[in-house]
């Protein structure tokens, strides 16, 4: 009976384990999931309470990285890039 | 020199321009989340797109092979000033030791974030830098892990394994700070 909950365990691990590297993509709903791995996800979301907590946590920590947004100018100002130029013409 | 040499030099360096203008924005997003200082940020994507004018072999145009490796060679530039930093730091506190004085080293001034995303970034800056690197690209970046494993050099499925416990270790950061 231990022995079958032990086997029983190391198979759920090994299905957990198959299953992280889908796990970010289906709990922040990227386009990078086939729709049998999206299927994959969800099925075995269902039976594993672990896994379905860490897709939340994945969730929550994703939406509060989202939050904190990135105050850097898109431009080089107007010196760096005289000066990745003037290199270049130098260069030639 | 002829005209026709004139007029590639010409054409390589106007290519060259437009890639610039492609990547400045990106690359300059990407460096200062990890550097948090803007006028790094700048030293940094200049050196990386004389880098690229220097050692690239092939065409000069927007290209996935030419981003990865931009992505690469700033974030290799952006790892060697965070050493550098780190020893200068060092150096700092032990002088400030010897003369029973300490001034914690400070962001750069006009690096500032409202209070959640303080957090974030103070619990992102606790992982590693490749821990860093990845949630970066992912989450902000949107990149792929098929790109992510060219910019970074690991597999795919390397990249999803990393990735999960990254956001794991991150997740446990920010609960130390009550954010979650």
């Amino acid at each position: 009976m231990k022995n079958r909950k032990k086997k029983e365990t190391k198979v759920l691990k090994s299905k957990c384990r198959s299953i992280l590297p889908l796990l970010f993509d289906y709990a922040c709903r990227t386009c990078e999931l086939s729709k049998t791995q999206h299927e994959l996800a969800r099925e075995h979301l269902k039976s594993c309470p672990e896994c379905s907590i860490a897709a939340k946590n994945m969730q929550s920590v994703v939406g509060i990285l989202r939050q904190a947004s990135n105050t850097a100018p898109a431009r080089l100002t107007d010196d760096r890039r005289q000066r990745i130029m003037k290199t270049c013409v130098l260069r030639h | 020199m002829t005209n026709t040499g004139d007029k590639q030099n010409a054409g390589k360096i106007a290519a060259f321009d437009a890639l610039v203008s492609e990547y400045e924005g990106v690359l300059l997003r990407y460096v200062t989340r990890i550097v948090m200082r803007h006028d790094a940020a700048q030293d940094i994507v200049q050196d990386s797109f004389i880098k690229l004018f220097n050692n690239w072999e092939g065409e000069l145009h927007p290209s996935p092979e030419i981003s990865s490796w931009l992505y690469r060679v700033a974030h290799n530039c952006a790892v060697d000033h965070l050493r550098k930093e780190t020893r200068r730091n060092l150096l700092h506190h032990r002088q400030a030791e010897e003369r029973d004085e300490f001034t914690p080293p400070n962001r750069g001034e006009d690096f500032r974030l409202n209070e959640s995303a303080e957090k974030a970034a103070a619990a992102l800056h606790k992982l590693s830098l490749r821990d860093q690197q990845l949630i970066i690209l992912k989450i902000y970046e949107e990149k792929s892990y098929k790109e992510i494993s060219e910019i970074t050099g690991l597999s795919v499925s390397n990249v999803g394994y990393i990735l999960h416990f990254a956001l794991k270790k991150l997740a446990e950061e920010l609960k130390k700070s009550s954010a979650i």
